[in-house]
């Protein structure tokens, strides 16, 4: 075996911290080890040139970096080792900047830390074989699920670009709830011409199929060849999507799980949703006392719902201005706990609002209790320290988005996972905001956390592009770490059948042994840890591979 | 519950009317000169013994991947042994379709280690030996189900000491019409009865150690183990128990080590893979060389394991291992 080892200064950043002259040195005499050196920047051209060298003039089977993290220049310097000839999964990364000279400044000890991982890297790419990353057809078909504004955005770009598109929607008419909303702050648009613009402009394309009144009944298959059921008014329809879209949007949070707010119970309670619907139809008196509770429904541990719902704030201005505008005279107090009017422009509505003459009381209400003479609120001013008791003619409450009804049903179905609020999870927060843990399967709109219009076209927008990244080859390549049962090993247990997030693992009735489909492993290792013969291996990752790296870092500890 | 009351010498004859069949089988115990132990008995039933007060094995180790069709086998065992095969038919170790499996009251049993001559194996003086709990292994005394109620069908023992066999399934239904008499009412008192709840097994690392620092990784626990399924272990080979050159390399890597190494780890892996599954039956002791006290372990951490999830197993052939169902929602309380 010949191994060669670049250790990178990265500038300053790994040098000044890690004596990295004494770690190329004492790798340079280790076994198997023929190239050992250190580097200003192993990722610039002559650092890359160096790799490239060193591989053609000594014959290197194996190669080490050390340097930053992994994700990082990963696919840079994989292109080095195949301009080389040499598999790209020969190669390893250590993360020596992230992992060790970033964290402390006592050189002495990072040196020895970095010694310790690259040692663990040296001992793992022992066992490295080379592996090929196979090539799977995909279909250029998307599957929307859910008809509100972010899904319909979705199935806009998508059908532009020519892909096949099956949207879903539960109920009998699309929009969502964005059909319903009269004046989309700060526009001013009717949200229904939004919503029939887009429609319009996908029923008339013959690469887009519209299903409403539509459940899906099964979904199976793999990476660009899902296999989906539909459960239509008229009947059962079969289709295969590349990848899928999950934009099933929220519910609006029901009041009437706080029994203290009495809603529904006197029709002067209302929601800010209500106040949409049949702002004209209010009967209020000449002057009204108009009360608005912000955060009904978030930020309020005790029903489960920590989270901000981030469009209430606005939601709640937006009834404020719109009392004051339509009576001059008449008394509007907003209770609040704090005001978030984030997006774009909000705090100036905020101060907006306020010269109008809307009140903004900072307060904790306990109660509202409805009188014959007007509604009564009590409750505490924060700010003052004092409890209040006052009357109003019309309460306003500014309800918060609750995770979709169907969040579980969906996610079952499509294997795909929930955060603590019952909302959609994203693959990475920052880094992969638009996947889900499945591959081509992708989340759109509020149903993966609240979020206003605006936003949610754009996430349904965004999810598009990737999808259409995605599939548009009509190939993609698939990674080479997928599960591999050795089937003499194999008792036939099926235990790692239901350990399966990817169901791609079939039983052999015959053999009594299971055998994993290439096409549909993630391999997330599920079934390796599952396995208590170990039957079961995962390419590029077996078991002793782990072992030698962990008894790489507790050697001589 | 309806059943039938078995008359003298009732599953003998229906047994050995059954082995007039080539392909019928039965798995009980056999009444040797010196001992009584496991037979298979086939053309006759010569011998045989419905209770068998020694334990040196559980049967279910020999019923593992029994897939033949065609043989008819019907299996006279403990309740343990039962329930470590209904645990197997579940990780689909044995095919259910050609066995019928009948649980038999157990009275209690001692270790195969002890002198075992003077144990008797009637009803009644049987009832009067184990009168003192303090003559059964560890294993028997702390027994959560010595009653016939799993499997296919039942053979229980009144008070007054006669037996009943009661069907639990349809192929109980089928053995029961092995015997004569008509289905009648079954008394509701037995005279073994459920022993409840036990104790909460807990331990601390050191005495863990202590116990298990005796271990000469003889295997022979896995071996002897009824619901230890795997047709090639992980520690077969030189991973976990390097021996000869895989050794050498290993100390000239990590300096010298204790032989044999990784002994606690072993027993660690083992009882993550059967705690589930473990019928507390404590063959692991009983195979043990080294009298280190396996049943207390292996039965008191999967009693504990299999409660979180209010799961026993061999219960039912129904209810899933938990192991093998994967729920979003379970474990909450684990959570912290």
């Amino acid at each position: 075996m010949k191994t060669g080892i670049f250790i990178c200064h990265c500038g300053h950043n790994i040098k000044h911290t890690v004596d990295v002259k004494k770690l190329s040195e004492y790798f340079r005499h280790y076994p198997n080890v023929v190239v050992s050196e250190d580097y200003v920047f192993v990722c610039s051209e002559p650092g890359q040139d160096m790799i490239r060298e060193s591989i053609e003039k000594e014959g290197l089977d194996r190669v080490i970096i050390a340097s930053c993290t992994p994700s990082l220049h990963g696919e840079m310097f994989k292109d080095v080792l195949k301009k080389s000839d040499l598999n790209p999964f020969l190669l390893r990364r250590v993360s020596i900047r992230e992992h060790c000279s970033w964290i402390g400044d006592d050189v002495e000890k990072n040196t020895e830390k970095a010694k310790r991982l690259i040692l663990a890297g040296l001992y793992s790419a022992a066992h490295y074989v080379p592996l090929e990353e196979k090539i799977v057809d995909v279909k250029k078909s998307a599957l929307i699920v859910g008809g509100g504004v972010s899904g319909l955005s979705a199935a806009v770009f998508l059908s532009r670009m020519g892909m096949q598109v099956y949207l879903v929607e539960k109920e009998a008419e699309l929009g969502g709830h964005v059909r319903v909303l009269k004046n989309i702050w700060p526009s001013g648009r009717d949200g229904k011409d939004i919503i029939d613009e887009m429609v319009k402009e996908l029923e008339g394309r013959r690469n887009v199929e519209l299903f409403t009144s539509t459940a899906i009944s099964s979904f199976e298959g793999f990476f660009g060849n899902y296999e989906v059921t539909l459960d239509t008014p008229v009947g059962e329809k079969k289709l295969t999507a590349g990848g899928v879209i999950i934009a099933i949007g929220f519910s609006p949070f029901d009041p009437g799980t706080k029994p203290e707010l009495n809603y529904g119970k006197d029709k002067r309670i209302i929601t800010t949703l209500d106040f949409e619907r049949n702002a004209d139809a209010l009967q209020l008196p000449e002057n009204p006392r108009v009360a608005i509770l912000h955060c009904i429904g978030s930020r309020d541990e005790q029903i489960g719902k920590p989270y901000c719902s981030r469009v209430c704030c606005v939601n709640a201005l937006r009834v404020g201005d719109a009392i004051k505008n339509r009576y001059g005279d008449s008394y509007v107090e907003s209770f609040y706990m704090d005001v978030r009017a984030h997006p774009r422009g909000g705090e100036e509505y905020f101060e907006d609002t306020q010269e109008k003459g809307v009140l903004f009381t900072r307060a904790n209400v306990a109660e509202i209790m409805p009188m014959p003479t007007g509604v009564m609120i009590r409750g505490e001013d924060t700010l003052f320290g004092e409890t209040f008791e006052r009357e109003f003619d019309l309460v306003v409450l500014s309800i918060g988005m609750s995770p979709p009804a169907d969040s579980k049903l969906i996610a079952s179905l499509f294997k795909v996972t929930l955060d603590k609020d019952k909302f959609f999870l994203e693959a990475h927060i920052k880094l992969r905001p638009f996947d889900t843990a499945v591959k081509g399967i992708f989340i759109a709109g509020s149903c993966s956390g609240p979020k206003d219009v605006e936003e949610s076209i754009n996430h349904g927008r965004a999810s598009a592009v990737k999808l259409f990244g995605f599939l548009n080859l009509g190939y993609a390549y698939v990674d080479p770490f997928i599960a591999h049962v050795d089937p003499k090993r194999c008792s036939g247990c099926r235990m790692c059948e239901q350990a399966c997030v990817a169901k791609a693992i079939k039983y052999d009735e015959a053999q009594r042994v299971v055998h994993v489909e290439d096409a549909a492993c993630m391999g997330c290792g599920l079934c390796n840890a599952t396995c208590p013969s170990s039957a079961i291996s995962l390419k590029g990752y077996i078991d002793c591979m782990i072992d030698d790296e962990i008894s790489a870092f507790l050697e001589a500890i | 519950m309806q059943g039938k009351k078995i008359k003298n010498g009732g599953i003998e004859s229906a047994l050995g009317h059954f082995l007039k069949d080539e392909q019928h089988l039965v798995f009980g115990f056999e009444k040797g000169k010196d001992n009584v132990s496991h037979h298979v008995f086939k053309d006759s039933l010569d011998h045989y013994a419905p209770l068998n007060p020694v334990f040196s094995a559980n049967g279910a180790l020999y019923l593992r991947r029994i897939f033949a069709k065609g043989a008819q086998i019907v299996l006279m065992l403990r309740p343990c042994e039962i329930r470590a095969y209904v645990e197997l038919v579940k990780l689909t170790q044995i095919e259910r379709e050609d066995v019928i499996a009948v649980s038999v009251d157990c009275l209690g049993t001692i270790s195969s280690k002890e002198k075992t001559g003077n144990a008797p194996t009637d009803v009644d003086p049987l009832r009067e030996y184990f009168k003192d709990p303090e003559k059964m292994r560890w294993a028997c005394r702390v027994c959560r189900e010595r009653r016939g109620v799993v499997g296919d069908a039942g053979i229980r023992i009144d008070k007054n000491g006669s037996l009943w066999a009661i069907p639990y399934t349809g192929k109980g239904e089928t053995f029961l019409s092995l015997l004569e008499g008509d289905a009648e009412a079954v008394p509701e008192d037995m005279f073994i009865v459920s022993s409840g709840k036990t104790e909460k097994f807990q331990v601390d690392m050191e005495t863990f150690s202590k116990d298990f620092s005796k271990c000469i990784m003889c295997m022979n626990c896995r071996d002897m183990c009824p619901v230890c399924y795997c047709i090639d272990c992980v520690f077969k080979g030189d991973e976990y128990l390097p021996k000869g050159d895989a050794l050498l390399n290993k100390i000239f890597r990590t300096g010298s080590v204790d032989i044999p190494q990784g002994k606690e780890l072993f027993h660690l892996i083992r009882m993550f893979h059967v705690s589930q599954t473990c019928v507390g039956c404590g063959a692991c002791e009983e195979a043990c060389p080294q009298g280190i006290p396996l049943t207390q372990y292996f039965k008191g951490i999967s009693e504990r394991l299999q409660g979180m999830f209010g799961y026993m197993s061999g219960r039912s052939f129904e209810e899933p291992i938990p192991y093998v169902t994967f729920l979003e929602e379970e474990l909450k309380d684990a959570e912290d």
